[in-house]
């Protein structure tokens, strides 16, 4: 199994996925979405994983105060690289998934081999920083496999204040189960025109429509180290027993036995893949 | 819905320092799996002016075969208008409003377009606005207009001409058609180039038949309207120029609508299935360090919202100097056939001035150029202007008597390009 190698050469781009080693908040994975300057940055980041308390600063539009790795303000909504308010404009949503593979775009150079010495230092230096309460969890298999099943709850649809107009379905949708490589998994809702494409895909298996075309993004950070990022959904993802959503555009990590719940209904349960 | 794919070429090494990024990028439209259902509005303007009188009747005789031609050549369904243009624009057929394309609309529309009499004057805004009009009442669906004129905007002011463009733009498209020489090519380009459409001669009465059906037949071909070429651009980027350089040239930099700071839209109108354009960008972004990548440019198709990723421009800085010294043959191929397309309208400003020698350089760099990138059909055109001694090292003499038409059709003609000889 070449495993290890693959998490270990996205982790570069992962760990600075957010921010760019120039320090602007980026919409894209790939290159930032401010300066364009690749997210491998060829030469580590100057400041790598920035506790998520440090300032980027106060918004545009609002005036709150912002972390570094925040795309979005947490007040109002606006999209710090794009300029723009929720709703004023399509740009926040249908701002190119990392997700959907460009037809015949050339790959950047340096987003995996090329890059890798540079990943491993990352990784290392980074090893038991923010997600040490995850990597105290030991790995499950070579390659951290877990396993989601997407299920349809009827508890938490029931718990939901204001679901008005929302059908549960009738009849349930058997539940789904999909193994998860590695790396990022989206989980959202596909979007032909836009080009995404999620891993997790709500449409294929709850149906869920309080669900988020780009909802939220499961990351592989270190080999069996998951994390859980809400992407500035419309209505929020919840995490275990949570009584309030994620804070959008914030890490939080995640194992074996984590419940998401996204939408109206929809339920994601993470597991070991049975062996 | 249509979905676009699109290929870049470019040479992404850089030397250190260096600001400019150059890339020729080709958009394709694929077919869908599900046709689109997108409605088209066909307008056919014909001048009905006194000089359509000229030549004892044949240029408005050609003008009516050539419009029942196109009416013919209408697939059921499609709703239409015919417009006749003098120093106002009336309508031939219906007449109010648009009518559904039918068996019997068409027939009803050919004998209106046979009653209809040539006599007045040239006012062209009028009839821009009058189509407009026409188009307003289908919103939704693709508007194509074919305009036909022989003459000059005499009963308008400029700024009345220009006015009438500016109010249409993005509501429709419209090919330009010049019948005869006696009409002005910049007034004509000037419309065609805002409404995003197709400038040409017709030097004979005759041929205006094939060309009216040709025109009607494209545009039917359209699936999509309304698409832009979405570019975003780093912070403290400047896009220097984005042209069309096939099929045919066209400067989109100025028709830049803003989305937000870092992206901009140039509207290209309506695609076909399996239509093929290339689009040639120079952006100037901060440069970087050796060693650096940085994202020139991301490429994306805008169809009325919905938006497509299609394609990355990127920089690499390096020290190696085979790498950043290599030049990209899409890129020189184009750049090429922009300054030849460039001499050409020089060398015909020149001789127009009565400037011989400027003429003669001009249009012999023109002929080198158009040999060099294997472009016959301008060759053959550059012949009518000039005798070619030598089209190698570019030697030419001007010829002494040459017929307005084909100085015309040189100019109008300059801006089609040919594609890199691939594989």
């Amino acid at each position: 199994m070449f495993a290890p190698l693959a998490p270990f050469a996205c982790n570069a781009a992962e760990m600075t996925d957010t921010t760019c080693p120039h320090g602007h908040a980026s919409t894209w994975d790939d290159f930032c979405s401010v300066c364009g300057d690749s997210m491998d940055g060829g030469v580590a980041p100057a400041t790598p994983a920035a506790a998520p308390e440090v300032s980027g600063g106060a918004c545009l539009n609002c005036s709150t105060p912002f972390g570094v790795e925040d795309v979005f303000c947490e007040s109002c909504g606006y999209d710090f690289a794009t300029g723009t308010l929720p709703g004023a404009e399509p740009v926040p949503e249908s701002k190119p998934a990392p997700m959907a593979t460009t037809p015949v775009a050339p790959q950047p150079i340096g987003s995996a081999g090329a890059s890798e010495p540079t990943a491993r230092e990352a990784v290392g230096a980074e090893a038991g920083e923010p997600e040490s309460s995850a990597s105290e969890s030991a790995p499950l298999t070579p390659g951290g496999a877990l396993v989601a099943i997407v299920s349809c709850d009827r508890e938490h649809f029931d718990n939901i204040v204001g679901s008005a107009g929302l059908e549960y379905p009738d009849p349930e949708p058997a539940p789904t189960s999909i193994t998860l490589g590695g790396g990022k998994v989206l989980i959202g809702r596909h979007n032909q025109s836009r080009g995404v494409y999620p891993e997790i895909d709500i449409d294929a298996s709850t149906g869920d429509p309080a669900a988020s075309t780009r909802h939220a993004m499961l990351r592989e950070i270190s080999t069996g180290v998951w994390t859980l990022t809400d992407l500035n959904s419309t209505n929020g993802t919840v995490l275990d027993d949570a009584t309030s959503s994620l804070t959008p555009g914030t890490a939080v990590p995640v194992t074996a036995g984590s419940v998401i719940h996204v939408g109206a209904f929809t339920r994601i349960t993470l597991a070991s893949p049975p062996n | 819905m249509t979905e676009f794919s699109a290929q870049v070429f470019q040479n992404e090494y850089l030397p250190a320092g260096a600001e400019t990024v150059d890339a020729v990028i080709t958009v394709t439209a694929h077919e869908s799996v599900a046709p689109t259902t997108r409605s088209l509005v066909e307008i056919i303007v014909i001048d009905t002016s006194g000089s359509m009188m000229e030549q004892r009747g044949a240029k408005m005789q050609a003008a009516r075969i050539a419009t029942r031609t196109a009416i013919d050549t209408l697939d059921d369904g499609i709703e239409f208008a015919v417009v006749s243009g003098t120093e106002v624009a009336r309508a031939i057929y219906p007449p109010r409003g648009l009518a559904p394309s039918n068996p019997s609309s068409r027939e009803e529309a050919k004998r209106a377009v046979d009653r209809v009499p040539a006599d007045g004057g040239t006012a062209i805004g009028s009839w821009l606005r009058a189509a407009a009009y026409l188009f307003g009442q289908r919103p939704d669906a693709i508007g194509h207009c074919i305009l036909l004129t022989d003459g000059k905007n005499q009963h308008e002011e400029p700024h009345v001409l220009d006015a009438a463009i500016a109010e249409c733009v993005g509501r429709f498209q419209a090919d330009c058609r010049g019948l005869g020489s006696d009409w002005n090519v910049e007034e004509l380009r000037k419309i065609s180039t805002a409404l995003l459409g197709t400038v040409d001669i017709i030097p004979r009465p005759e041929d205006m038949e094939e060309e009216f059906r040709a025109l009607t037949s494209n545009a039917m071909t359209k699936q999509v309207g309304n698409v832009a070429l979405r570019l975003w651009s780093p912070k403290g980027a400047q896009i220097e120029f984005l042209r069309q350089v096939s099929p045919v040239l066209d400067d989109l930099t100025l028709k830049a609508n803003v989305v937000s700071p870092l992206i901009r839209d140039f509207p290209l109108g309506a695609w076909a299935d399996e239509e093929q354009r290339d689009y040639h960008l120079r952006v100037r972004i901060p440069s970087g360090n050796v060693g650096d990548e940085r994202l020139g440019a991301r490429v994306m198709l805008a169809i009325d919202d919905a938006e497509q990723p299609v394609a990355l421009v990127r920089a690499i800085w390096t020290n190696d100097d085979v790498l950043s010294t290599r030049i990209n043959r899409e890129v020189a191929h184009y750049t090429g056939q922009a300054e030849l397309a460039e001499a050409i309208a020089e060398g015909l400003t020149a001789r127009q001035a009565g400037d011989d020698a400027g003429a003669t350089v001009k249009l012999g760099r023109a002929v080198q150029l158009a040999h060099e990138a294997g472009n016959g059909d301008t060759v053959r055109l550059l012949q009518k202007v000039v005798e070619v001694d030598d089209p190698a090292t570019g030697t030419v003499r001007l010829k002494r008597s040459v017929e307005e038409a084909d100085a015309m059709a040189l100019d109008v003609r300059s801006t089609r390009t040919v594609r890199v000889q691939r594989g």
